[in-house]
């Protein structure tokens, strides 16, 4: 299967190459680089401020990059022509406060960007909707508002309304940061499940028992670089350098 | 109606001098019927639009395209800092002159009549005010909530229209329910470009009739009621657009 | 020829101030026709903006119809003559201070206002309702059915025009704004005071315009003294002085002198008092 953009599926699904990337006078990313093949889950922990979060924030443009290469199936993200719905379509992105939109009902909210964006047809995009919730088990709180919903609820509810675009690739970032620790493990038992499922996910997580779960690969940045990376296996056994080595002793 | 109250008000009037001539003359009863229906029309339409002025205003203040941006200052700049008075005089008599307009034999028909300069020029000025209002309310509207919009390929108009505007809607009522009273009570001004509404009828009837304080009493009366519906049908509303579990 | 009747006229007057006046009001006061009499001028109230009644020619001087009224009076009197520019808004406050001695100011007779200032009888003209329109626009009232005609709020012609000939009223605040919607073409005509419409159109900007119609309704015009001198020997002379510009054809000859549209009002008061001026001769 090859793509307009000539990609096929043997190819990274996300390419990053030596991005680069500045607010202001403070550069965050100093030249990233990694690759997302398809079907992959790749976690990225590290200290905060350590550019994680812009990292993947540029990967569906919501952030741009000043220099550098991002590549998600072949189409370049740092072109100033950017189709962004083309690319929004491919990538979908849960946030750590859920960001659900407050005066639609759990459904509405899940249905909403297909019916308005793609155009789709309301029964079908409505029936899809309510298997997507049962799929992060909320039947039952479809016509209930976000401000009804616990955190953990209105995140799992954001996963949902993400998957509805059917999106090729999707990103987290430190979507548990927020939440109680009794409704943490029900998101990430729903990521889990999407990760079996063969969904090609990039985490930003300090859920290091969860990272080292699910994730194929583990990457760890510090100060805007990636200071290392590994499989889980190995990265947490065998990291070399002092920084990681700091950080993981700290956290587990 | 008329036949039913006309008698009663002959009497008060032959007993006791007060004299609600609108209510026993036919003459005097159409004309007041005629106004109470152009006041309502020129107050519904002028709100509408000013609706409509506020949600394009505020749209296109938050536009990237500078010049939009400097047009909608200039205008909320000049609409705001203008008596509506003075408005309604210069878009009758200016901006009516350049409207292109039918030879009538002696006179001209114009394409946009009195009335309609009168809904236009009070939209555009309650307008300016709605603008301001619904940009209060976008900027309550979260950051993240907008890029959430964003991050599911929602276009900038998009999320306008289906997520920011509803939410920035919410927040804007109690502030839009004052300029639209406001808005009711400013339509007496186009009495100035001849517009037959309410108190430029009863100003020509009390002329006519010498009843001052009578009429008087039944403006004063129209436009209490008038406000007190617009008002209960803003809280009605605000109250069926609260969010369960929401501010 | 002013002097002979003029004293015929005064002598009326006085026999008529002792005659009756003395008797009837007790009120009646002669104090500012003394006072008059004794410095020798008499101050009188005009329009100096109201073409071609009172006016300022090029030169800045105050002219017109009910100037050389004015003057008619001073001439009678013997004494000379001082001009003050009155406004309708102020013009029956200056006759109450003392600032004029006579208004003739383009004033409607009501009954309002006869009790603040002594209006004299009988009225020395008679306005009526009329329209401006573009010269050919209209040629009888008929020709207004269902259209447009401008006017100012509140005035009285505008429901009698409406109701009579089924004219749509559109009604401004002030003559002004009714004016420039005449111009701007946005009715068909504007009703109001022909008199009023005679000296716009005496005015020059207007040289598209005419009045085209008869005028209807009369509206008494009424000059006048100090309301308590009405009684007095000032009010009898200024009403033997009125009777008189009406039977000697004066005020018929000053209209033609200033252009105005002759009015049926003055040929017939003319007419009437032919009679009683032949007797006084």
């Amino acid at each position: 299967m090859a793509t307009a953009t000539g990609w096929t599926p043997d190819q990274p699904m996300v390419s990053i190459r030596d991005v680069h990337k500045s607010f202001g006078e403070l550069e965050v990313l100093k030249g990233v680089t990694l690759d997302v093949m398809k079907g992959e889950v790749v976690c990225i922990i590290g200290p905060s401020g350590s550019g994680k979060s812009t990292l993947i924030r540029c990967i569906n443009a919501l952030n741009d990059i000043q220099k550098g290469s991002i590549l998600v199936e072949g189409q370049e993200v740092n072109d100033p022509k950017l189709n962004k719905l083309e690319l929004r379509k491919k990538v979908g992105m849960v946030f750590q406060q859920y960001n659900l939109f407050p005066h639609k009902t759990a459904l509405q909210n899940v249905m909403m960007a297909p019916v308005h964006v793609l155009g789709q047809d309301k029964a079908e995009v409505e029936a899809r909707a309510r298997t997507l919730i049962r799929k992060v088990r909320l039947e039952g709180k479809e016509d209930s508002y976000p401000g009804e919903l616990s955190g953990g609820q209105q995140q799992r509810v954001a996963i949902a309304r993400s998957l509805a675009m059917n999106p090729d690739v999707m990103l987290f970032d430190e979507v548990t940061a927020a939440l109680d620790p009794e409704t943490v493990k029900e998101v990430l038992v729903t990521i889990r499940e999407l990760a079996e499922e063969g969904m090609t996910c990039i985490l930003v997580t300090h859920e290091m028992g969860f990272a080292r779960e699910v994730a194929n690969h583990i990457y760890f940045t510090d100060r805007g670089i990636i200071v290392e990376h590994g499989p889980p296996e190995t990265f947490f056994t065998e990291a070399s350098d002092p920084r990681t080595k700091e950080f993981l002793s700290q956290i587990l | 109606m008329f036949d039913l109250i006309s008698g009663f008000f002959r009497d008060l009037y032959e007993t006791t001098g007060w004299n609600f001539v609108i209510f026993y003359e036919q003459y005097e009863w159409d004309r007041f019927v005629d106004a109470i229906w152009v006041s309502l029309y020129l107050i519904v339409a002028a709100l509408f639009f000013s609706v409509v002025v506020g949600i394009i205003g505020a749209w296109a203040q938050g536009s990237p395209i500078r010049a939009l941006r400097l047009l909608m200052a200039g205008y909320i700049q000049f609409f705001r800092n203008t008596p509506p008075y003075v408005q309604l005089l210069f878009f009758f008599f200016v901006l009516g002159n350049l409207t292109p307009k039918v030879d009538m034999g002696g006179y001209y028909e114009p394409m946009i009549s009195s009335f309609g300069w009168a809904v236009i020029s009070l939209s555009f000025f309650a307008g300016a005010f709605n603008v301001e209002i619904f940009r209060a309310g976008i900027e309550a509207v979260p950051h993240s909530t907008r890029e959430a919009a964003e991050a599911l390929g929602y276009t900038r108009l998009q999320a306008y229209i289906h997520v920011i505007l509803p939410l920035a809607f919410r927040v804007s009522l109690p502030a839009l329910n004052n300029n639209l009273v406001n808005l009711v009570k400013t339509s007496t001004q186009a009495f100035a470009i001849a517009v037959p509404e309410m108190l430029y009828t009863l100003a020509q009837v009390w002329s006519d009739n010498s009843n001052v304080p009578e009429m008087m009493i039944i403006l004063f009366i129209f436009y209490v009621g008038l406000v007190a519906i617009l008002v209960f049908g803003m809280h009605k509303w605000e109250k069926n657009m609260r969010i369960p579990g929401y501010g | 020829m002013i002097k002979t009747w003029a004293k015929t006229a005064l002598g009326v007057a006085v026999a008529a101030a002792v005659g009756f006046g003395m008797v009837s009001t007790a009120e009646a006061k002669n104090e500012r026709f003394m006072e008059m009499m004794s410095r020798g001028k008499l101050v009188v109230g005009v329009k100096a903006d109201y073409k071609p009644w009172g006016f300022r020619d090029p030169s800045g001087k105050i002219v017109g119809m009910e100037v050389d009224m004015a003057q008619d009076v001073a001439d009678a009197l013997g004494v000379s003559l001082e001009l003050v520019p009155v406004q309708s808004s102020n013009r029956m406050q200056f006759l109450q201070q003392g600032k004029i001695d006579l208004m003739i100011a383009t004033m409607s007779d009501r009954s309002d206002r006869r009790k603040l200032v002594g209006i004299v009888d009988p009225n020395y003209y008679t306005s009526g309702t009329n329209i401006m329109a573009r010269k050919g626009a209209v040629k009888s009232w008929e020709d207004l059915r269902g259209k447009p005609v401008c006017g100012k709020q509140g005035a009285f012609y505008n429901k009698i025009t409406a109701q009579r000939y089924g004219v749509k009223i559109v009604a401004f605040v002030g003559n002004a704004e009714a004016k420039q919607a005449l111009r701007d073409g946005k009715c068909i005509a504007w009703v109001y005071d022909d008199s009023s419409i005679g000296s716009d159109l005496a005015s020059g900007d207007w040289d598209n315009f005419e009045m085209p119609l008869a005028s209807e309704d009369d509206n008494p015009w009424g000059l006048a003294v100090p309301l308590e001198e009405l009684d007095g020997i000032w009010g009898h002379f200024m009403s033997g002085m009125t009777y008189w510009w009406h039977s000697s054809g004066r005020l018929i000859e000053l209209e033609k002198k200033w252009g105005i549209k002759p009015t049926a009002y003055l040929q017939h008061q003319a007419d009437k008092f032919k009679f009683e001026h032949g007797h006084l001769k």
